[in-house]
């Protein structure tokens, strides 16, 4: 090789080798921080027990906290981890179905859920409840 | 190791179909290692074709569709065998300083353990792949009846995308009996191997192989090509897709005058692409288009006929494939979906020609965590290096093809986005990924040569 295609060559080399480098390190500054169970695993094994109770195929509705505006990134998130985990059951992200996964942070009063004409089916912890949609017949 | 013998087989059986596409000696020859590079694509190409087939549209059992994966890879090694030749051409032989290999194997360390470091964390990959990718293979597992996954309550997980990622994940996971994530993130390194393999062996075989290695160097140093890769969404192969099929059709076209196997995989690779993502189908035409005109005689276009005829050979049988399932979603892309009136609108509305322009051209100074702005970096390379002369048209159609690419999403963006800055917000570094080995492979294939040839 001549000299001066040696010198673009380290000057390629060197310039993507630091562009690697500087990802390599900054993932391993995250890896060495990282929790030793990653978000999704911990949040789809939450609802193991949920699953388990509800039939492998078909539709089901979903609501989280009253006045969460639509699109709320969290709130989009962990419906869509829940669809992740509940596959091949549709989760539909309103509650116009017999039977509605709520996921809820704040607490909710079961009286006022039965004012909107949801029974409370059985809670599993963690804020996830299946409901009963009762004007859906 | 059940996943691992998995994986060997899906890249032996893309590398019997390669073989049985584009013969070679039986013995191993010089242009094997394109055929071993482009493998991955194939056999993943060929498994999610297979399971689309035999599961979605045709309702048989999983056991059918790995049956249907053996067998197919059978008979590719069968017509490979038959359709074995004499002698290959010898390819370029220039040699690589042992330096350059050394600073290669750096890069390639840097970018394994990158990749391992980010899918420990996040196994399950970043947004959308538990949102749209692995959750359509979750589907495709699980479901009983084969059009759940495709029905429009799931309308904000993208039912039309197609299936390249997520039925390639499926037939694994069926086959492996389990799904098993490290099979996903394995299936994004095998797109993001060939992504890097692929312009790597091209080169080597047409320019030697300092000029393929340093090419290899270059793409993983635009690194968001790794950190997608572990991100697991389908852009790492869709970038795939367009290197691959745009180097098999330089080779096609510089190499192989007599031969029409190189064509014929640029074809069906390209088509590959329009069966990874909606954009694939946006570079079938641009790459058909740039083979067809981007020329520097007129001779160079009447060869052209020929060569367009086996790269639509090698496409019609999966374009097939992505009509018939496009042809039954039932919803429509969102970005094309756009009311033909407002896309017209869109693009008269100069704010968002001036949004997308410089988001655009900011993404391409700041592109893939370099230092230095990428363009600064590969013009030196080339104003130190020098053009390769006579230029001919067909080195240019990597370059043209890229810009083309990125022209089409400009018009997109303008047109068929509803929330632009979203928009680009959470795509522009992904769209410009898609472009950037077949860009590096096109400034490297116009070099002058930088070794005695």
């Amino acid at each position: 090789m001549q000299p001066r295609a040696v010198a673009a060559t380290l000057l390629v080399a060197a310039v993507s080798l630091f562009s690697a480098y500087r990802l390599f390190t900054q993932t391993a500054d995250a890896y060495t921080q990282a929790p030793a169970v990653d978000g999704v695993t911990e949040y789809t094994g939450r609802l193991q027990a949920l699953k388990d109770a509800l039939p492998p195929t078909g539709v089901i509705g979903y609501m989280t906290d009253p006045g969460t505006p639509a699109n709320n990134t969290d709130a989009v998130a962990e419906h869509h981890i829940i669809q992740y985990a509940l596959a091949p059951l549709v989760v539909v992200p309103n509650a116009n179905q017999k039977y509605v996964v709520g996921n809820f942070h704040k607490a909710i009063a079961t009286g006022s859920l039965r004012d909107q004409g949801f029974k409370l089916v059985r809670e599993f912890g963690n804020g996830i409840a299946l409901l009963e949609n009762e004007k859906v017949k | 190791m059940a996943a691992l013998f998995l994986l060997l087989i899906t890249v032996a059986s893309g590398f019997a179909l390669v073989r049985a596409i584009w013969p070679a000696p039986w013995r191993w020859s010089a242009a094997d290692p394109i055929r071993l590079a482009l493998a991955p694509v194939a056999g993943l190409g060929l498994a999610s074709i297979l399971f689309y087939l035999v599961r979605i549209a045709a309702g048989l059992p999983p056991m059918a569709a790995a049956g249907a994966m053996l067998g197919a890879a059978g008979v590719a090694g069968v017509v490979a065998r038959k359709r074995a030749t004499a002698e290959e051409a010898p390819g370029h032989s220039g040699k690589a300083p042992f330096w350059i290999w050394v600073l290669l194997a750096a890069a390639a360390a840097l970018s394994i353990f990158t990749v391992t470091m980010m899918t420990s964390i996040a196994p399950h990959g970043e947004w959308d792949a538990w949102s749209v990718w692995n959750l359509r293979a979750r589907f495709l597992v699980r479901a009983a009846n084969m059009q759940i996954p495709f029905v429009a309550l799931l309308d904000w997980s993208h039912p039309d995308y197609p299936l390249m990622v997520p039925a390639s994940i499926a037939m694994l996971w069926s086959a492996c009996g389990t799904e098993s994530q490290p099979i996903a993130a394995w299936v994004q390194a095998l797109f993001l191997i060939s992504a890097i393999a692929v312009p790597f062996t091209v080169l080597r075989y047409l320019r030697g192989a300092a000029i393929g290695a340093i090419a290899a160097i270059a793409i993983i140093g635009g690194s968001t090509i790794v950190r997608m890769t572990a991100a697991m969404y389908a852009d790492v192969p869709m970038a795939a897709m367009i290197v691959c099929s745009g180097a098999m059709a330089v080779l096609a076209l510089e190499s192989e005058p007599n031969g029409r196997g190189p064509a014929i995989l640029a074809g069906l690779v390209a088509a590959l692409g329009a069966w990874t993502k909606n954009e694939g189908m946006l570079f079938f035409g641009v790459l058909a288009g740039s083979i067809a005109f981007v020329a520097a005689s007129r001779a160079e276009l009447t060869a052209r006929l020929g060569k367009l005829r086996d790269f639509a050979i090698g496409a019609a049988p999966v374009l097939a494939v992505v009509f018939y399932f496009k042809s039954g979603a039932t919803v429509t892309n969102d970005l094309v979906g756009s009311a033909s009136g407002t896309f017209m609108g869109r693009l008269a509305d100069t704010h968002r020609h001036w949004v997308t322009f410089w988001a655009m051209a900011g993404e391409s100074l700041t592109f893939g965590n370099y230092v230095v702005p990428p363009a600064i970096v590969f013009g030196v390379w080339l104003g130190v290096n020098r053009l390769r002369r006579p230029l001919r048209g067909a080195w240019l159609i990597p370059i043209f093809a890229a810009v083309a690419q990125l022209a089409g999403y400009y018009v997109v963006y303008i047109g068929g986005s509803t929330d632009i800055h979203w928009q680009i917000d959470n795509s522009v570094a992904r769209i410009m990924m898609h472009v950037w080995p077949l860009c590096l492979f096109g400034v490297f294939l116009i070099t002058a040569p930088i070794e005695k040839e």
